[in-house]
């Protein structure tokens, strides 16, 4: 390489140097609206007419109160976390009883605390982050479908019916739609003269794993398992300097958001969409009870709490998502409030059963109508919500 | 190491210029990398191209790529519910085929939230063989008479899985020059005989692996192999100490040898093979490229076409905290610790039959290729040609949602680092000396470096 060679590069490389410096330094500001930015380059992906939901958000990453975070946190979660684990504990002891002392009575008691029990636990459908994934309470608890196969054999087998051996089973033979299962028979139909003396076993165990289950979820959120700290803490401190998973505040509140969407979002394509195209029950989530609907409406309950910061009996909370959008915009609040509303009415609309609704020529319309409650609550989220966070 | 290379090749007096050429091309190489910072900070959110998705929550590995036609979406929609079914035994009204062994009975189950899965048997497996005296061009690894190259711990009801495994934590301390202690844990994977026709050979070769982030796959599946292969320096020759190499894997529906991409070890050629595989290693879910012996399968092709669809067409999520000067400043420190070497910026993404990943500026932090990563990370388990300390170089694209989408995962192919720090910290082999310099750096440096990792 020539000493001239060598000039060259290094007058290149300090001109180069030069130019990357000085632009450089206008990285901060152009950074300010990266939502406009990207939003461009997605509608330019050419792709044809863009199907509703490949619509991207636009955050405004502008939301500053850790508090509603914190208060959501201490007002909904932990309380509908403790409430859950009240209602299994009831269960775990109505499916003793039953075991114990078979009757109309304590089967209709037991069934009356399944549905309780799955209430509570639907209504924290959205916001299902956290520990319930990695430490797998969500698997244990709410595996769909169950493995009726190898549910039926377990039964026709010797192996031990505790709670220490449901532990030890797969996801599928165990949780809340195992119970639902065994004690309402496929199709809601189930007598008492049915129930075999293993399966009164099998129920009494699955009762006391899943009482377990929702203590063990209870206090990944309260006081941390395993020596990690309580989740509560990971999310209530969101933009804190320490803290890797909300490392900044809109973080925290875009979770909470995320939740919403997704959550409404699941019950209209894939909870009512998905059986409505079928007209069939097949995929009605809970089809053994007939409880399907009851899910459906606690969902969208649940998300109008994390909406409003507060269970539906406590009175209004300012520290609240809902207490932000009033600040700000408060048309848009009572937008959002009316359309939970409609959306409620809408679903409690639809004639009980869903199971056999769905399949009803008579009842599409009522069907339509949630679906379309629904997805509208959530196109004002995604559209008018999320630009404030 | 670069100067002690050179004294070996250079006579004396080419010494010097030899330096002032390398002083040269390095300030290059940084004028290029801050003037791309420069061109590309407005859009370095744009991790993924026109597939970046504007959302740093849990489920932000789980967000369709924007700008899919309404036909794509609904069939990513369609995969979205394939991804998350759960299979059960045959007979059965929905999802029946599972088994008779298998790992998980979901895609989700394992890619929770479509990242990765805990360091725990369930959400993770052990791949097994083998030692191998040549390479079988169309294996890969020796199979253990029996069971294979990855042990299935389940079994769907009076059906023996092939080996009980137990995972043993070992810890061990050190510190940084500067006297800061550290701890790193790393995992002992014991097999033991459950089936009495599946004795575990004393030389069976294990390797622990945590399911990988699915996302941004489709991009890296669009790269062209012109382009990967460019990255290659097999024999060091620009005497960097860094040789990435690609692997050369068997494609079981081409039919032929071609690059490897996926897989922890870049074994896998394709989403397509990937998906099919998964489905019938880790679920026991038989399909059109791993059919049942007499040719039926207990899935279609339409299912196993709509789930890799779904999985090449999830967006990878943008870049945060872009304007912060510990972010920026952690990103100039991973330049110049020769991370982005193996870790590379950015790539460019070719012809893809589906619109919107074709001819994508992206930023997935990684070559494509396998790197000797040292002993400390090797698993010494061969795979097609990436030896026993070689691993791919993971993309580093989304790694600072790595706990927000699951809480207490690790990171590294087994998850033993239960932070990146501890991951920048296993880094070995050719990747030594950026290790090095990670540890001689003050304190703040190393968190800026981090802050920039957990701002991807």
């Amino acid at each position: 390489m020539s000493q001239k060679t060598i000039q060259l590069l290094l007058a290149v490389t300090l001109a180069g140097n030069l130019v990357a410096c000085n632009s450089s330094s206008s990285t901060p500001e152009a950074s300010d609206s990266p939502p406009a930015e990207a939003t461009v380059t997605s509608e330019g992906g050419e792709g044809g007419e863009a199907g509703e939901a490949t619509a991207d958000l636009n955050w405004g990453n502008q939301f500053e109160d850790r508090q509603v975070i914190a208060s959501f946190a201490d007002n909904v979660v932990l309380p509908k976390y403790a409430r859950f684990s009240t209602d299994t504990a009831k269960l775990s002891d109505a499916l003793d009883a039953f075991a114990g002392n078979p009757s109309e009575e304590t089967l209709a008691a037991a069934r009356e605390a399944w549905i309780e029990t799955r209430s509570s636990w639907e209504m924290t459908e959205s916001f299902a982050f956290g520990p319930a994934g990695s430490l797998g309470y969500d698997g244990a608890m709410d595996t769909w479908p169950i493995n009726e196969t190898d549910i039926q054999k377990i039964i026709e087998s010797e192996d031990p019916l505790t709670a220490e051996a449901v532990a030890g089973m797969q996801d599928s033979q165990k949780g809340m739609h195992a119970i639902e299962y065994l004690l309402f028979g496929v199709a809601n139909n189930k007598s008492l003269d049915e129930f075999s003396d293993r399966q009164r076993q099998y129920l009494s165990a699955l009762g006391q794993d899943l009482e377990k289950v929702s203590e063990a979820l209870l206090a990944s959120w309260q006081k941390g398992i395993d020596g990690q700290p309580a989740y509560r803490e990971v999310l209530a401190k969101a933009g804190e300097a320490d803290n890797s998973i909300y490392p900044t505040v809109p973080a925290g509140a875009q979770e909470m958001v995320t939740g919403l969407v997704e959550c409404l979002n699941e019950v209209a394509v894939e909870k009512l969409g998905v059986p409505m195209e079928e007209k069939a029950s097949t995929n009605l989530e809970s089809r053994f009870s007939f409880n399907t609907l009851n899910d459906l409406k606690n969902n969208v309950a649940g998300a109008q709490n994390l909406y409003q910061g507060k269970l539906a009996d406590a009175s209004n909370v300012d520290v609240s998502l809902s207490g932000y959008v009033t600040k700000v915009d408060p048309s848009l609040n009572a937008e959002i409030e009316t359309q939970f509303q409609e959306a409620l009415a809408a679903i409690n609309n639809i004639p009980a059963p869903l199971e056999k609704s769905v399949s009803d020529p008579a009842a599409e319309p009522q069907l339509e109508a949630a679906k379309e409650a629904i997805e509208t609550l959530q196109q004002t989220i995604e559209q008018k919500l999320v630009p404030l966070i | 190491m670069a100067n002690s290379v050179i004294s070996l090749e250079f006579p004396r007096w080419g010494r010097s210029i030899a330096l002032l050429a390398i002083a040269a091309l390095l300030g290059i190489a940084l004028s290029i990398l801050l003037h791309h910072s420069w061109k590309d900070s407005p859009s370095g959110l744009l991790a993924g191209g026109a597939t970046t998705v504007h959302n740093r929550s849990s489920r932000a590995f789980s967000q369709p790529s924007p700008g899919l036609s309404a036909e794509e979406f609904d069939r990513h929609g369609e995969g979205d519910a394939n991804f998350d079914a759960v299979f059960v035994t045959a007979p059965a009204l929905v999802n029946p085929g599972l088994g008779p062994l298998f790992n998980n009975a979901s895609c989700t189950g394992c890619h929770i939230k479509d990242g990765r899965g805990m360091p725990q048997m369930g959400q993770s497996l052990v791949r097994v063989s083998l030692p191998q005296p040549t390479i079988d061009p169309h294996i890969g690894a020796v199979p253990v008479p029996g069971i294979g190259v990855q042990v299935r711990d389940q079994a769907i009801y009076g059906h023996v899985p092939d080996a009980k495994v137990t995972v043993e934590w070992q810890e061990r301390s050190g510190q940084y020059p500067d006297g800061t202690p550290y701890k790193l844990r790393s995992p002992q994977v014991l097999l033991g005989q459950l089936d009495p026709k599946k004795p575990i050979p004393a030389n069976t070769l294990t390797s622990l692996r945590v399911p990988p982030p699915v996302f941004g796959t489709g991009l890296l599946e669009a790269i062209p192999d012109k382009a990967i292969l460019a990255l290659a320096d097999p024999d060091d020759k620009n005497k960097d100490g860094i040789s990435g190499q690609p692997n050369f894997v068997w494609d079981p529906q081409q039919k032929t040898t071609v690059l490897g991409r996926f897989g922890l070890k870049a074994n896998t050629s394709s989403l397509h093979v990937q998906t099919a595989a998964a489905y019938v290693n880790d679920m026991g879910v038989t399909n059109p490229i791993f059919p049942e012996a007499n040719g039926s399968s207990d899935i279609d092709a339409q299912v196993l076409d709509t789930t890799t669809f779904y999985v090449q067409t999830l967006g990878v999520p943008e870049r945060t905290m872009l304007d912060d000067p510990q972010v920026q400043r952690g990103e100039k420190l991973f330049t110049q610790a020769n991370c982005a070497t193996c870790h590379t910026p950015m790539l460019k993404t070719g012809k893809s039959d589906i619109k919107v990943l074709a001819n994508q500026t992206i930023h997935p932090y990684t070559d494509m290729l396998l790197h000797d990563m040292g002993l400390g990370l090797a698993d010494g388990r061969p795979d097609f040609e990436a030896t026993g300390s070689e691993w791919r170089t993971a993309p580093l694209w989304g790694v600072g949602l790595t706990q927000t989408v699951l809480p207490y995962s690790g990171y590294l192919h087994d998850g033993r680092a239960r932070t990146l720090e501890e991951a920048i910290l296993w880094h070995g082999g050719e990747a030594e000396a950026s290790k090095t310099e990670f540890m001689t750096m003050k304190n703040d440096d190393r968190s800026a470096l981090l802050k920039f990792l957990n701002s991807l």
